[in-house]
């Protein structure tokens, strides 16, 4: 067994370097308390009654080695309860080896099933040894012992048939232990030790790119680092990611799961030595990992941490800056940022056009005793739509008597599309520069409109800061509209007086939600507006549907499936809104085309939660 | 001729009937080398020459306009076999004339027929060819060198050639500044006869079909007409097809056309489908929302038909037309049918 585990060891540690503690009370929480593996009802309930149903009893019976008196009543209410739990385990583990075997698991479920029947096999003669000894003692502790005197009627009360039940018992439990390195119960190990290492960055931060003189990203399995191999290795197949993948629901040939089991079988294929062929690229298609919109959900929702996306990111590096592979018509967007710094490919010169009227007069970050630097991106400044939304936020700035400035000029995009598209390198270039604006003008605190912009300024660059300039300066506070509002409302800065429409419904923005988990800020705006209702759309939170435009997804063309923006207008129409109110610029553009595909009689109304808010105050 | 002039050869772009603005460029050129190398090395250059070397049937009333720019004589050979290209061919007919003429070099603007004819030309010379090229330099006895962007133009490679016979040159088109025409001087126009059954040609043109102007890649074509979810679903884009034929030009579309599936991803303008740029784009019944006109910005003329005169496409267009794309064309089209397209 012990050499089982080293050997699934040194395929995961084959992978790259890469620094990672470990947290036990994080891993005994996790363990104990089962909450990541209960969101999913049915099949997390049977895994907590399967766990717990093994554990206990294990627990129970090493102490019962120790001897010692606890009393009749106590001894049987414990007995009461093992037979209770052991009931629970059994029905936990038929249901699962039922789902098991009708599921569409692509490796066939011969895998999972074998160490099932084991555990089927331990307690059922578990329950049977029980039934001949209560038909061997008399049958008076019965309340203690129900499913052992129900097996003790059909069961004969012989102490050699005992004996053997009881043989056949320890020896399923020291096989179980034996075989666990070599099918899926190793699962207990693997996911353990994948949750013990379970990243403590944010989740909106990107790995750094692996770059050397001739390669980046991942061109082969052993340039994932231990971490994402590990990752591999844990990985249940339960299929959580797959279920709540947007690029998988709406067809296109993406699924999570199948990324990371791909990578697991590649990597035991190659045995973590060996491998030098190109397998990664002919296992795994350009097609699926372009299909990609960056969202999270797989992150969010596998019960195990483990994190699909970030294997897809680095396989994108890998393509872009190896391999100049790029959708094409991503490749203009990419150029413009080259050459412009934005996505419009207006350039600098025409940065500050959205803010040429009279009445939108602020100050530049350079020569401002500002309290916040507004952050408008490239849609706020370029968008024509969005531009809307960013002068919305002006008035409200203006209406609190905020003194803010911007970057004019100077402002470059973010990077986050670039780095999401995989080209790491533009993306460090803009960050780079944007980050010495921020210490030239000595900014302490950002406001941005667009989630994206959010994550990117709040979670990476920090990183890159770091990198780039060796220390990081005391790190500056990013907020976004939604929380920056709230706050402006609970000091009274503002007071949303005026209802706009009684029913809003309400898309979270995968990088604000799940990514950085804001969800009750933007609510509360919503639910502070007098007379406003808020409607909750079916996916919603955690479980929020992308719009399709993340990861690039702005600058792809969706070759097959339904498309995603579609998808999500459809819900919308079904929830039937008056409203329909988010926080980002690509949800906004997304939903808005959306919801004009449908060429409905009724077009529900798409604002942004600051146009909301300037438009109550 | 001796070879101790500097005889530099430019080839002339011409289509239907007509020389190409091109040639124009490649004069100046040609121009700008002789003057460069006159202040270099006095002596050899001071009688260098620029010929024009033409190949194709009826073209000699448009020749003798190339006095005008600075050309020295022109050598044309004619024949109805050279009406239409055919890479082996002219590659056999430059070959025979470089080898009568021998020129210092030779000049073309890139283009698709070029990047046919160069190579096969410069392997039959046994020479260098270099292909969009920026910038040229020669002078005798010194060296010859090009410059090239490289990297979708990042990065620029410069390039000694070893062999310095006649290099074969391509320049790229937008390296290539328009000249104004001077008084025409009259130049000389060798007529060379060219008899194609002497070359054992391996190939033989059996048929040419014409490539229907609709059928043009968007971003290729010079005219293209784009229709929008204003024109209407099934047949009602029929018009814009219509249109297009008559135009000569090609046919594209916004994202709900596609999606209609009324035309394939490849005619889709936009952000998420072509940038395109051609001289002309009419664009009917279409909002103008910034994912469209993300992917037309640099059109050169835009006329825009729509029924909202606050849709967003007029701050872009040209000439806009406030009306139902169903009225407004069909009295278009009939006027381009009843006088031709450029007499409206
Ligand atoms: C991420 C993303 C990427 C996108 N990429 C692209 C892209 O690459 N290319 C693209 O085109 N779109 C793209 N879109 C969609 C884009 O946002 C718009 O929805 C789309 O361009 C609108 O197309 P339209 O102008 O044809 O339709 P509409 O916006 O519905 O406009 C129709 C127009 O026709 C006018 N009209 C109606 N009837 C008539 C008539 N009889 N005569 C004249 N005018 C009439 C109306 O006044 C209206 O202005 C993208 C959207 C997203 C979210
Ligand atoms: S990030 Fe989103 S789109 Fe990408 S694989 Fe995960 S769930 Fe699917
Ligand atoms: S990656 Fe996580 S969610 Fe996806 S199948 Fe594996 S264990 Fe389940």
């Amino acid at each position: 067994m012990l050499a089982g585990i080293f050997r699934h060891r040194s395929v995961w540690k084959a992978g790259r370097e890469e620094s990672r503690s470990g947290s036990w009370a994080g891993l005994i929480k996790y363990i104990f308390e089962h909450g990541k593996i209960l969101k999913k009802r049915g099949r997390g309930i049977a895994h907590f009654f399967v766990f717990y149903g093994f554990f206990l009893p294990l627990v129970v019976i090493i102490l019962a080695q120790f001897n010692f008196e606890i009393g009749i009543i106590p001894s049987g209410i414990v007995s009461l309860l093992l037979d209770i739990i052991g009931t629970l385990f059994l029905t936990g583990i038929v249901i699962l080896l039922i789902r098991r075997i009708v599921s569409q698991d692509s490796e066939g479920p011969l895998r999972t099933i074998f160490p099932m029947i084991i555990l089927c096999v331990i307690i059922i003669t578990g329950f049977l040894a029980e039934g001949a000894r209560l038909g061997i003692s008399g049958t008076e502790t019965v309340w203690a012992s129900p499913v052992g005197w129900i097996f003790s009627v059909f069961v004969p009360a012989s102490p050699s048939f005992m004996q053997i039940i009881i043989r056949v018992h320890f020896y399923a439990v020291l096989l179980f232990l034996a075989l666990l390195p070599f099918n899926f119960a190793k699962h207990i190990i693997a996911s353990s030790l994948n949750v013990y290492f379970k990243r403590k960055n944010p989740r909106g931060e990107l790995n750094k790119a692996y770059l050397t003189d001739d390669s980046a990203g991942a061109a082969i399995v052993r340039d994932f680092t231990w971490k994402q191999l590990l990752d591999a290795e844990a990985c249940v197949s339960c299929g959580r990611c797959e279920e709540n993948c947007p690029a998988f629901i709406s067809g296109k040939p993406l699924s999570p799961r199948k990324i990371i089991r791909d990578i697991y079988n590649l990597m035991y294929l190659s045995n973590g030595e060996k491998i030098s062929s190109n397998m990664l690229e002919s296992t795994i298609s350009n097609d699926e990992i372009w299909s990609c919109t960056a969202c999270m959900a797989c992150v969010e929702h596998c019960p195990v941490y483990a994190e699909p996306m970030d294997k897809i990111i680095d396989m994108r590096r890998h393509q872009v800056m190896c391999k100049g592979q790029l959708p094409a018509e991503a490749v203009p967007m990419i150029r413009n940022l080259e050459i412009f710094g934005d996505v419009q490919g207006k350039g600098a010169a025409h940065r500050m056009d959205w803010a040429m009227s009279p009445d939108l007069e602020f100050a530049n970050a350079e020569n401002a005793d500002a309290d916040i630097l507004l952050w408008p991106g490239c849609s706020g400044a370029f968008h024509p739509r969005y531009q809307e939304v960013l002068k919305a936020m002006v008035k409200i700035l203006n209406t609190a008597r905020i003194r803010f400035s911007t970057l004019g000029k100077d402002e470059l995009c973010c990077g986050d599309p670039a780095r999401r598209l995989g080209n790491e390198s533009l993306f460090l270039e803009l960050a780079g520069k944007n980050i010495s604006s921020f210490r030239k003008n000595n900014i302490k605190k950002i406001l941005t409109l667009c989630p994206h912009c959010f994550n990117t300024l709040k979670n990476e660059y920090p990183g890159v800061e770091k990198e780039l300039f060796n220390k990081s300066k005391e790190n500056i506070e990013v907020v976004h509209a939604s929380e920056y509002i709230m706050e402006l409302i609970k000091v009274k800065r503002i007071v949303p007086k005026y209802p706009l429409k009684k029913n809003i419904a309400f898309q979270d923005p995968c990088y604000l939600g799940r990514v950085n988990g804001i969800y009750n800020e933007p609510r509360e705006v919503i639910s502070s507006i007098p007379g406003t209702a808020l409607k909750e759309l079916d996916h919603n939170r955690e479980t929020g549907f992308c719009c399709g435009g993340g990861g690039g997804g702005m600058w792809m063309h969706e070759h097959s499936g339904k498309r995603m923006n579609v998808i999500r207008a459809e819900e919308v129409a079904e929830a039937d809104p008056e409203v329909l109110c988010t926080a980002c610029p690509y949800c906004l553009t997304m939903l808005e085309d959306g919801l004009s595909s449908l060429e409905s009689e009724k077009e529900t109304k798409v604002l942004d939660i600051v146009e909301i808010i300037a438009g109550a105050i | 001729m001796s070879s101790d002039k500097m005889n530099i050869w430019i080839l002339v772009n011409h289509r239907q009937g007509t020389v190409e603005k091109e040639t124009y460029g490649l004069a100046a050129e040609a121009q700008r080398l002789l003057t460069m190398s006159k202040q270099n090395s006095e002596e050899y250059c001071s009688d260098g020459k620029i010929t024009a070397v033409a190949l194709g049937a009826g073209l000699d009333a448009e020749l003798k306009q190339l006095g005008a720019y600075g050309i020295n004589s022109v050598v044309y050979a004619e024949g109805q076999e050279l009406a239409r290209y055919n890479g082996e061919l002219f590659a056999e007919v430059l070959l025979k004339l470089y080898e009568k003429y021998k020129p210092a070099c030779i000049l073309m603007d890139h283009n698709t027929e070029t990047s046919d004819l160069a190579p096969r030309l410069a392997s039959l010379m046994n020479t260098s060819i270099v292909t969009r090229v920026i910038d040229f330099t020669i002078s005798i006895n010194r060296e010859i060198a090009a410059t090239r962007p490289v990297s979708s133009g990042y990065l620029f490679e410069k390039f000694k050639l070893e062999r310095t016979s006649c290099p074969v040159i391509t320049l790229l088109p937008n390296v290539l500044n328009e000249t104004e025409a001077a008084e025409n001087r009259n130049i000389e126009i060798i007529n060379e006869k060219i008899d194609p059954g002497t070359f054992n040609l391996k190939t033989k043109v059996t048929e040419i079909m014409e490539a229907a102007p609709e059928d043009l890649e968007i971003d290729e074509a010079e005219i293209v007409i784009s229709g929008g979810r204003g024109v209407g679903k099934e047949e009602s884009l029929d018009i814009i097809t219509r249109l297009a034929k008559s135009l000569k030009g090609s046919v594209g579309g916004t994202r709900p056309i596609i999606d209609w599936q009324l035309l394939p991803f490849e005619r889709q303008i936009g952000q998420t489908g072509k940038v395109i740029s051609p001289r002309l784009l009419f664009a009917c019944g279409i909002s103008g929302a910034n994912e469209y006109t993300t992917g037309m910005e640099k059109s050169r003329l835009v006329v825009a038909i729509n029924t909202d005169p606050g849709a967003r496409i007029f701050k872009f267009a040209d000439l806009s037309v406030i009306g139902d794309v169903h009225e407004v064309l069909p009295r278009v089209i009939e006027k381009i049918e009843e006088r031709g397209i450029w007499n409206l």
